[in-house]
């Protein structure tokens, strides 16, 4: 097996396939990276991966999951005030949880350098919003470069520090999804050992600063992120390193009719897929010429201002927003270029979405139809669209043996129709799908003890639950918590604990008892809130009536206290069961496993079918014993043998006993 | 040479990624430029999962098109016929593992919603515009079925599928030695290379 964390440490030259996320951390090797900070979430726990990796071998650098974004910002900004090089990691979403902290950044003297890499996330795949993040950086006054593959995170990922380092300003490296997950041929420089003897004495002082920004103090400071970002010439970059002459790539082409793009990331690679004459008839004497910028905020004014003038038509090709689109534009007015044609986004549709090959080659079509011969691919992919054979949509769901659905199971017997449940950020989230329904609104990390205060308020009529993960609640929840003791918001907070951060790959969090580096103290979520003096009631889900019954008497005292206009607040079940695909994985990774399934007794089956329609673990289906022509009228229910784990949390479900009891098939 | 992409598909926790990862590698230790993407994040919670794997001199974005994939693998049944529907180019090749992890909807709505036959499947990749091959495996013998993504790899090997990329078994059991070690590398290779 080949083992990636000594190819990521060897300090010779390589070559080697793998994703963005895996290449990002051999630049951080190479670069002295000392300190590095995150919170999971998807497109970049995989960072994470490949620095578990690396640490088996040797530690070159110290790496935490902090509890939360902001806190990890935090973490990496001391490190580097105090001349260490950081690195924040984290999803796109998570850069709101920063932001109160990232704000501030450029106005600081970061002496040891700090690089932030944001996952974007264009095209929603595991994400409540569809952000760009290049708003918050333009905020922030903090740089931006843009990688499109593997080889490029490598690389931007060294110029970031350098960076960094020599203007001891904050640097973004802005990469999205199919960036991070992308996987192609790196080629790594070889590198020496500058950790080993890298000067580890703590260097703050005052005097580096100032580092306090109160009022009229603060101008200077801003001043400073000004400047820093004035100095961020191409001409300036390429006299700090000559790697900066890789970081905008000019792509010349023969057209006659003076026509160019300008775009950044992968939409860059989207492009030259479409461009490419193996995938679409291209009129090659039409090809626009390509301006492919790396460092993206500030824009290279004079490269820019170029390409424009030498152009009489330029279409800015960018993801999301039309951020760079109306800079260039600015530029074009400033330097007074009126004969070049700036084509920009043309419709709603342009500014969502990822900017995929089929997305570019449709946006390209609109701007210039001559730029294809009548493309007879297009016409067939039109064409096989009007199939009438309908798709099976399939939505992501609990697993087999999952403590969630137990629970959601329970819960739902206990609440009427007209009660209000919300949910919060996890795998818990997946209960506002048929049949449980329950979790029906949804914002944030730990928004929703506060959402449910709000929904109590003049509301006496319909009860309100609501539902938060474990590592949700150590990371955003707790605020929202000591609100609603602190004004009296009356509800049911159920926090579903499943002993790990189960959505994003089982990262360890504050309630396990182990960090990422070794094993730490456990703080039990009880523990906290019985600090807080908020009544709590612990329970496994699979106890599932007692579970009803907890839910009922707990709604029940809430009301109670209502209705005497008692001053009352939140009451808690921690409704508990460890995650079943975590723990079945560690089980089957042991000699001694063998696996046992759940059988029906279909003698007993009484065709209710509740395990289905209530309980749905997606192990039980009809009739999957059957040749599939047979008459499907006579259901059967069978238990699929891919599935089933054998966790039997099933069988209190079936009111006539005909789930047999686990055993060897 | 023309573009080869390879679509991978099936439900989050059959080894799609895995799978793609062994012929990425596969392909490049032939001597191949390749580039490809997984699925990571929600979906691989029983969801739809898809890996692509694009080989030739000039791919650049990892993503493929719509109905422009040369070899389709699917781990699953309903999988296999929404891969075509979505990918397929004309005259492309199926090849699927016929197991059924039935969606949400077919067993919420029985008598409504139905899984895919294998009737549908070579219906709709037999039509005269699409001519798609179509490969049905299935090894009831499997001990674990994490093992299910193997069975279409040993069938791209013993089969020669790829060898106009100049791929000879060596280049599967190479690949299969990066990501695989003791047992479970022992079990995969026998699949792939019975002794």
């Amino acid at each position: 097996m080949k083992d990636l964390g000594k190819i990521l440490l060897d300090p010779s030259e390589q070559e080697e396939i793998m994703m963005g996320n895996y290449s990002l951390v051999r630049a951080m090797i190479e670069s002295g990276t000392k300190v590095i900070t995150s919170y999971p979430g998807s497109p970049t726990p995989e960072i994470a991966t490949a620095i578990a990796a690396v640490k088996r071998h040797q530690n070159p650098f110290y790496f935490e999951f902090s509890t939360n974004e902001k806190v990890a910002t935090e973490v990496a900004f001391g490190a580097s005030i105090n001349g260490h090089l950081s690195c924040v990691f984290f999803k796109s979403v998570g850069l709101n949880v920063a932001a109160d902290t990232f704000a501030q950044l450029a106005y600081m003297e970061l002496i040891g350098g700090m690089i932030i890499v944001l996952g974007d996330d264009p095209g929603l795949n595991s994400s409540q919003n569809e952000q760009d993040n290049r708003h918050l950086a333009q905020l922030a006054y903090i740089p931006v470069l843009e990688p499109g593959n593997s080889q490029e995170v490598y690389e931007m990922y060294k110029m970031a520090t350098i960076i960094s380092q020599k203007k001891h300003m904050p640097v973004i490296l802005r990469l999205t999804t199919h960036v991070c997950h992308g996987k192609s041929l790196v080629k790594f420089n070889s590198y020496s050992y500058r950790y080993n003897n890298s000067d580890l004495t703590p260097k703050f002082n005052r005097n580096n600063g100032p580092y306090i920004p109160i009022t009229s103090r603060v101008v200077p400071m801003k001043l400073r992120a000004f400047k820093n970002l004035e100095e961020l010439s191409s001409s300036h970059l390429v006299t700090l390193d000559p790697l900066f002459t890789k970081l905008n790539i000019i792509n010349k082409t023969k057209n006659i009719n003076k026509r160019g793009i300008i775009t950044a990331g992968l939409p860059y690679y989207s492009l030259l897929d479409v461009l490419s004459s193996d995938n679409n008839d291209v009129h090659s004497q039409n090809t626009p010429d390509i301006l492919k910028l790396g460092l993206i905020y500030p824009l290279p004014k004079e490269e820019i201002a170029n390409f424009l003038s030498t152009h009489k038509e330029v279409k800015i090709l960018e993801e999301l927003d039309g951020i760079l689109e109306k800079e260039i534009k600015e530029v074009a007015f400033d330097k007074k270029i009126y004969d070049c044609n700036i084509i920009g986004k043309q419709d709603i549709d342009d500014y969502m979405g990822e900017y995929t090959p089929e997305k570019v080659y449709s946006i390209l079509r609109k701007v210039w139809p001559d730029l294809f011969t009548t493309d007879k691919k297009y016409q067939r992919q039109n064409n096989n669209s009007n199939e009438s054979v309908a798709k099976l949509e399939r939505p992501p769901q609990l697993c087999p043996g999952c403590g969630h659905r137990a629970a959601f199971f329970a819960i739902k017997k206990a609440l009427d129709e007209q009660d209000i449940t919300v949910a919060d950020i996890g795998c818990h989230t997946l209960g506002f799908l048929p049949p449980y329904h329950m979790g029906e609104v949804l914002l944030c990390m730990g928004a929703s003890p506060a959402i449910a205060s709000g929904l109590s308020l003049f509301n006496s009529t319909r009860k309100v639950v609501a539902f938060i993960g474990d590592s949700t609640f150590y990371h955003a929840g707790i605020p929202g918590i000591i609100n609603s003791l602190f004004n009296h918001h009356p509800f049911l907070l159920i926090v579903m604990e499943n002993g790990t951060t189960a959505m994003t790959g089982h990262q360890n969090h504050p309630g396990v008892g182990k960090n990422f580096n070794g094993d730490t103290e456990r703080i039990p979520i009880r523990k906290i809130l019985e600090g807080l003096t908020v009544p709590v009631q612990e329970i496994d889900t699979y106890n599932k009536e007692k579970l009803t019954e907890l839910v009922r008497s707990e709604l029940k005292i809430i009301e109670n206290e209502k209705n005497e206009n008692k001053q009352n607040s939140l009451r808690v079940i921690i409704a508990k069961h460890p995650c079943m695909l975590k723990l079945t994985k560690e089980k089957k990774s042991k000699a001694d496993y063998t696996l046992k399934q759940v059988s029906i007794d279909q003698s007993q089956c009484t065709k209710i079918f509740s395990c289905i329609s209530e309980f749905a673990c997606p192990s039980f289906s009809y009739n999957q014993d059957q040749d599939q022509d047979q008459d499907r009228n006579d259901n059967k229910l069978t238990v699929n043998k891919d599935l089933c784990i054998g966790d039997g949390s099933c069988r209190s479900v079936c009111a006539s006993k005909a789930i047999l009891p686990p055993a060897k098939q | 040479m023309n573009t080869i992409n390879i679509y991978v598909t099936g439900v989050g926790g059959q080894g799609v990624g895995i799978a793609a990862e062994i012929i990425l590698r596969t392909l490049s230790y032939a001597g191949n430029k390749v580039i490809g993407v997984d699925t990571h994040g929600l979906a691989q919670r029983g969801g739809t999962v898809e890996s692509f794997v694009r080989v030739g001199p000039s791919v650049y974005s990892p993503l493929i098109r719509k109905n422009s994939a040369d070899l389709i693998l699917a781990l699953e049944r309903n999988e296999a016929l929404r891969a075509i529907q979505e990918y397929a180019k004309p005259s492309s090749r199926l090849i699927y593992y016929d197991t059924l992890w039935s969606p949400l909807n077919v067993r919420l709505h029985p008598g409504e919603v139905a899984d895919t036959t294998k009737m549908q499947i070579s219906e709709y990749a037999g039509a005269s515009n699409r001519n798609i091959e179509v490969v049905s495996l299935k090894d009831d013998s499997l001990k674990d079925i994490r093992m299910q993504n193997m069975i279409l790899i040993s069938y791209l090997s013993k089969n020669k599928i790829f060898s106009p990329l100049n791929v000879t078994t060596d280049h599967f059991i190479k690949a299969l030695s990066d990501l695989f070690s003791s047992s479970i590398l022992e079990e995969n290779t026998n699949i792939l290379h019975p002794k």
